[in-house]
Protein backbone atom coordinates (compact mmCIF):
# COMPACT_ATOMS: atom_id res chain seq x y z
CA UNK A 1 0.00 0.00 0.00
CA UNK A 2 1.28 3.01 -1.29
CA UNK A 3 1.44 6.55 1.39
CA UNK A 4 0.67 10.17 0.88
CA UNK A 5 4.28 12.24 1.24
CA UNK A 6 3.93 14.22 4.61
CA UNK A 7 8.35 15.23 4.86
CA UNK A 8 10.98 16.19 2.76
CA UNK A 9 12.57 12.86 2.99
CA UNK A 10 9.54 10.79 2.29
CA UNK A 11 8.94 12.81 -1.19
CA UNK A 12 9.25 10.53 -4.14
CA UNK A 13 9.96 12.32 -7.16
CA UNK A 14 8.93 10.48 -11.16
CA UNK A 15 8.91 11.44 -14.38
CA UNK A 16 4.99 9.93 -15.12
CA UNK A 17 3.78 13.75 -16.66
CA UNK A 18 7.21 13.99 -18.96
CA UNK A 19 6.94 10.28 -19.82
CA UNK A 20 3.10 9.94 -20.52
CA UNK A 21 3.54 13.23 -22.73
CA UNK A 22 6.44 11.84 -24.60
CA UNK A 23 3.42 8.97 -25.53
CA UNK A 24 0.60 11.16 -26.21
CA UNK A 25 -1.02 9.93 -23.81
CA UNK A 26 -3.98 11.12 -21.43
CA UNK A 27 -4.27 10.36 -17.90
CA UNK A 28 -7.24 8.06 -18.35
CA UNK A 29 -5.05 5.59 -20.87
CA UNK A 30 -2.31 5.52 -18.35
CA UNK A 31 -4.78 5.25 -15.88
CA UNK A 32 -6.52 2.10 -17.89
CA UNK A 33 -3.36 0.17 -18.57
CA UNK A 34 -1.89 0.51 -15.03
CA UNK A 35 -5.31 -0.54 -13.30
CA UNK A 36 -5.52 3.11 -11.53
CA UNK A 37 -8.03 5.64 -11.71
CA UNK A 38 -7.59 8.83 -14.01
CA UNK A 39 -7.14 11.04 -10.48
CA UNK A 40 -4.78 9.12 -9.11
CA UNK A 41 -2.58 9.54 -12.29
CA UNK A 42 -2.30 12.96 -12.03
CA UNK A 43 -2.18 12.99 -8.09
CA UNK A 44 0.76 10.88 -8.98
CA UNK A 45 2.35 13.19 -11.12
CA UNK A 46 1.55 16.08 -9.09
CA UNK A 47 3.39 14.27 -6.30
CA UNK A 48 0.54 14.27 -3.68
CA UNK A 49 0.60 10.44 -3.65
CA UNK A 50 3.61 8.01 -3.76
CA UNK A 51 2.93 4.56 -5.51
CA UNK A 52 2.75 1.03 -4.37
CA UNK A 53 5.88 -1.23 -4.91
CA UNK A 54 2.89 -3.03 -6.94
CA UNK A 55 1.97 0.24 -8.86
CA UNK A 56 5.21 1.33 -9.59
CA UNK A 57 6.57 -1.90 -11.07
CA UNK A 58 3.21 -2.37 -13.31
CA UNK A 59 4.12 1.70 -14.33
CA UNK A 60 7.36 0.20 -15.23
CA UNK A 61 6.18 -2.37 -17.11
CA UNK A 62 4.28 -0.33 -18.98
CA UNK A 63 7.22 2.41 -20.03
CA UNK A 64 9.31 -0.56 -20.96
CA UNK A 65 11.78 1.35 -18.22
CA UNK A 66 13.43 0.52 -14.89
CA UNK A 67 12.05 1.69 -12.06
CA UNK A 68 14.82 4.39 -11.19
CA UNK A 69 13.88 5.91 -14.69
CA UNK A 70 10.89 6.45 -13.44
CA UNK A 71 10.85 7.54 -10.18
CA UNK A 72 13.65 8.68 -7.75
CA UNK A 73 14.51 10.02 -4.31
CA UNK A 74 16.04 12.89 -5.47
CA UNK A 75 14.58 15.43 -8.13
CA UNK A 76 15.61 14.12 -12.09
CA UNK A 77 17.43 16.41 -13.90
CA UNK A 78 15.83 17.97 -16.85
CA UNK A 79 15.85 15.09 -19.54
CA UNK A 80 17.30 17.77 -22.24
CA UNK A 81 20.43 18.08 -20.02
CA UNK A 82 20.93 14.57 -20.13
CA UNK A 83 20.51 14.13 -23.48
CA UNK A 84 23.07 16.48 -24.66
CA UNK A 85 24.97 15.14 -21.77
CA UNK A 86 25.12 12.15 -23.61
CA UNK A 87 25.50 13.67 -27.43
CA UNK A 88 29.13 15.49 -25.94
CA UNK B 1 22.26 32.62 -63.53
CA UNK B 2 21.25 31.47 -60.20
CA UNK B 3 18.98 28.68 -59.72
CA UNK B 4 16.61 28.01 -56.75
CA UNK B 5 15.31 25.01 -55.61
CA UNK B 6 12.10 24.72 -53.76
CA UNK B 7 12.09 22.50 -50.86
CA UNK B 8 8.32 21.78 -50.07
CA UNK B 9 8.45 21.34 -46.35
CA UNK B 10 5.64 19.02 -44.94
CA UNK B 11 2.73 20.74 -42.89
CA UNK B 12 2.51 19.62 -39.74
CA UNK B 13 -0.96 17.77 -39.15
CA UNK B 14 -3.51 19.68 -37.34
CA UNK B 15 -3.64 18.79 -34.09
CA UNK B 16 -6.91 17.50 -31.78
CA UNK B 17 -7.40 18.55 -28.16
CA UNK B 18 -8.26 16.01 -26.01
CA UNK B 19 -9.77 17.16 -23.06
CA UNK B 20 -10.76 15.31 -19.96
CA UNK B 21 -14.59 15.95 -18.91
CA UNK B 22 -14.56 16.69 -15.24
CA UNK B 23 -16.92 13.67 -13.77
CA UNK B 24 -18.18 12.94 -11.12
CA UNK B 25 -15.01 11.37 -9.45
CA UNK B 26 -13.97 15.17 -9.14
CA UNK B 27 -16.82 16.47 -7.03
CA UNK B 28 -14.60 16.36 -4.19
CA UNK B 29 -16.66 19.60 -2.74
CA UNK B 30 -15.87 22.22 -2.89
CA UNK B 31 -12.79 21.83 -5.35
CA UNK B 32 -10.04 23.77 -3.70
CA UNK B 33 -8.46 22.26 -0.62
CA UNK B 34 -8.46 25.68 1.13
CA UNK B 35 -12.12 26.16 0.63
CA UNK B 36 -12.86 22.96 1.35
CA UNK B 37 -11.10 23.29 4.77
CA UNK B 38 -13.09 26.58 5.73
CA UNK B 39 -16.68 24.50 5.51
CA UNK B 40 -14.84 21.28 7.52
CA UNK B 41 -14.02 23.77 10.03
CA UNK B 42 -17.55 25.87 9.98
CA UNK B 43 -19.10 21.94 10.86
CA UNK B 44 -17.95 21.50 14.59
CA UNK B 45 -18.56 25.25 15.41
CA UNK B 46 -22.28 24.74 14.55
CA UNK B 47 -22.42 21.50 16.18
CA UNK B 48 -20.79 22.63 19.62
CA UNK B 49 -23.64 26.12 18.91
CA UNK B 50 -26.13 23.34 18.42
CA UNK B 51 -25.12 21.24 21.59
CA UNK B 52 -24.54 24.36 23.69
CA UNK B 53 -28.10 25.72 22.69
CA UNK B 54 -30.03 22.70 23.67
CA UNK B 55 -27.63 21.72 27.25
CA UNK B 56 -27.45 25.85 28.12
CA UNK B 57 -28.64 28.04 26.19
CA UNK B 58 -28.48 31.42 28.61
CA UNK B 59 -24.55 30.53 27.47
CA UNK B 60 -25.83 32.29 24.35
CA UNK B 61 -28.15 34.31 25.86
CA UNK B 62 -31.15 32.27 24.10
CA UNK B 63 -34.31 31.02 25.96
CA UNK B 64 -35.64 27.65 26.17
CA UNK B 65 -36.86 26.51 22.42
CA UNK B 66 -35.54 29.47 20.45
CA UNK B 67 -36.34 27.63 17.47
CA UNK B 68 -31.68 28.58 17.02
CA UNK B 69 -31.47 24.77 17.48
CA UNK B 70 -33.38 23.69 14.76
CA UNK B 71 -31.98 25.95 12.07
CA UNK B 72 -28.28 25.37 13.22
CA UNK B 73 -29.59 21.76 12.31
CA UNK B 74 -30.67 22.79 8.88
CA UNK B 75 -27.60 24.77 8.29
CA UNK B 76 -25.55 21.51 9.66
CA UNK B 77 -27.30 19.20 7.06
CA UNK B 78 -26.28 21.81 4.04
CA UNK B 79 -22.95 22.08 5.21
CA UNK B 80 -22.21 18.24 6.10
CA UNK B 81 -24.04 17.21 2.54
CA UNK B 82 -21.62 19.50 0.71
CA UNK B 83 -18.85 17.71 2.15
CA UNK B 84 -20.03 14.34 1.75
CA UNK B 85 -20.72 14.92 -1.71
CA UNK B 86 -17.13 14.68 -2.65
CA UNK B 87 -16.08 12.50 0.13
CA UNK B 88 -18.94 9.71 -0.13
CA UNK B 89 -17.38 7.08 -2.68
CA UNK B 90 -13.93 7.45 -0.94
CA UNK B 91 -15.93 6.27 2.53
CA UNK B 92 -18.16 4.04 0.66
CA UNK B 93 -17.33 0.34 1.61
CA UNK B 94 -15.97 -1.93 -0.94
CA UNK B 95 -16.67 0.81 -3.88
CA UNK B 96 -15.87 -0.93 -7.33
CA UNK B 97 -13.73 2.10 -8.54
CA UNK B 98 -11.88 2.40 -5.58
CA UNK B 99 -8.03 2.14 -6.58
CA UNK B 100 -4.96 1.88 -4.37
CA UNK B 101 -4.85 5.26 -3.46
CA UNK B 102 -8.54 5.52 -2.77
CA UNK B 103 -8.33 2.62 0.03
CA UNK B 104 -5.21 4.29 1.17
CA UNK B 105 -7.09 7.96 1.72
CA UNK B 106 -10.08 5.80 3.73
CA UNK B 107 -7.84 3.90 5.73
CA UNK B 108 -5.88 6.97 6.75
CA UNK B 109 -9.15 9.17 7.07
CA UNK B 110 -10.90 6.65 9.51
CA UNK B 111 -7.33 6.32 11.67
CA UNK B 112 -7.38 10.07 12.16
CA UNK B 113 -10.96 10.14 12.78
CA UNK B 114 -10.61 7.29 15.61
CA UNK B 115 -8.70 9.39 17.78
CA UNK B 116 -10.26 12.60 17.24
CA UNK B 117 -13.80 11.16 18.25
CA UNK B 118 -12.19 9.76 20.96
CA UNK B 119 -11.29 13.23 21.91
CA UNK B 120 -14.52 14.46 21.54
CA UNK B 121 -15.78 11.87 23.50
CA UNK B 122 -13.35 12.45 26.93
CA UNK B 123 -14.09 16.30 26.55
CA UNK B 124 -17.91 15.73 26.39
CA UNK B 125 -17.64 13.08 29.52
CA UNK B 126 -15.53 15.65 31.48
CA UNK B 127 -17.54 18.98 30.76
CA UNK B 128 -20.77 16.83 31.80
CA UNK B 129 -19.01 15.63 34.90
CA UNK B 130 -17.73 19.02 35.88
CA UNK B 131 -21.51 20.01 35.49
CA UNK B 132 -23.53 17.49 36.93
CA UNK B 133 -20.98 16.57 40.09
CA UNK B 134 -22.13 19.68 42.22
CA UNK B 135 -26.14 18.35 41.15
CA UNK B 136 -25.23 14.94 42.26
CA UNK B 137 -23.28 15.76 45.10
CA UNK B 138 -26.27 18.45 46.48
CA UNK B 139 -29.37 15.77 45.96
CA UNK B 140 -27.38 13.46 47.46
CA UNK B 141 -26.71 15.33 50.50
CA UNK B 142 -30.36 17.15 50.22
CA UNK B 143 -32.38 14.63 48.74
CA UNK B 144 -34.53 15.53 45.51
CA UNK B 145 -36.36 18.21 45.64
CA UNK B 146 -39.31 16.56 43.34
CA UNK B 147 -41.79 19.21 43.37
CA UNK B 148 -38.97 21.77 42.31
CA UNK B 149 -38.70 21.80 38.65
CA UNK B 150 -34.54 22.51 38.56
CA UNK B 151 -34.07 20.92 41.68
CA UNK B 152 -32.16 17.46 42.43
CA UNK B 153 -30.32 15.19 39.65
CA UNK B 154 -32.52 14.03 37.38
CA UNK B 155 -31.35 12.25 33.92
CA UNK B 156 -34.13 12.58 31.73
CA UNK B 157 -34.75 10.96 28.41
CA UNK B 158 -34.34 14.01 26.27
CA UNK B 159 -30.70 14.47 27.95
CA UNK B 160 -29.98 11.21 26.71
CA UNK B 161 -31.22 11.36 23.56
CA UNK B 162 -29.13 14.52 23.39
CA UNK B 163 -26.08 13.38 24.58
CA UNK B 164 -26.23 9.86 22.60
CA UNK B 165 -26.73 12.48 18.84
CA UNK B 166 -23.60 14.47 19.95
CA UNK B 167 -21.92 11.60 19.90
CA UNK B 168 -23.40 10.21 16.79
CA UNK B 169 -23.21 13.56 14.88
CA UNK B 170 -19.28 13.70 15.98
CA UNK B 171 -19.03 9.75 14.85
CA UNK B 172 -20.47 10.54 11.28
CA UNK B 173 -18.77 13.71 10.39
CA UNK B 174 -15.16 12.76 11.93
CA UNK B 175 -14.12 10.58 8.55
CA UNK B 176 -16.02 12.56 6.25
CA UNK B 177 -14.33 15.90 7.95
CA UNK B 178 -10.54 14.20 7.47
CA UNK B 179 -10.98 13.25 4.08
CA UNK B 180 -12.19 16.72 3.31
CA UNK B 181 -9.27 18.02 4.85
CA UNK B 182 -6.56 16.04 3.47
CA UNK B 183 -7.63 15.09 0.09
CA UNK B 184 -6.03 17.38 -2.51
CA UNK B 185 -7.15 19.93 -5.30
CA UNK B 186 -8.71 18.28 -7.60
CA UNK B 187 -7.08 17.95 -10.86
CA UNK B 188 -6.80 21.04 -13.57
CA UNK B 189 -8.31 20.13 -16.80
CA UNK B 190 -6.18 17.67 -18.80
CA UNK B 191 -5.41 19.39 -22.10
CA UNK B 192 -3.11 16.91 -23.91
CA UNK B 193 -2.62 17.35 -27.63
CA UNK B 194 -2.26 14.60 -30.22
CA UNK B 195 -1.52 14.92 -33.34
CA UNK B 196 -3.71 13.07 -35.38
CA UNK B 197 -3.46 10.25 -37.92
Amino acid sequence: MGRKPKEEQSQLYNRLAVLRAERQLTRQELADAVGVNYQTVGYLERGDYSPSLELAFRLSAFFGLPIEAIFAREPFAPMSDQVYAQAE
Amino acid sequence: MNETAVVEVPRPEPIEPVERVMTWRDAVTPVSRASRRRWTAVYPLLLTGAGVAVAAPHLLGLGENSGVTFGLLIVMAVVFGMLRRGTRRLTAVDHPELDERDAFARAHAFRAAYPLLLTVLILTFLALFLVLLPEIDRTTREGPNITGSESGFFVTSVGLIGVLLWGFFWAVFLPTGVLAWREPDALERETVTRARG
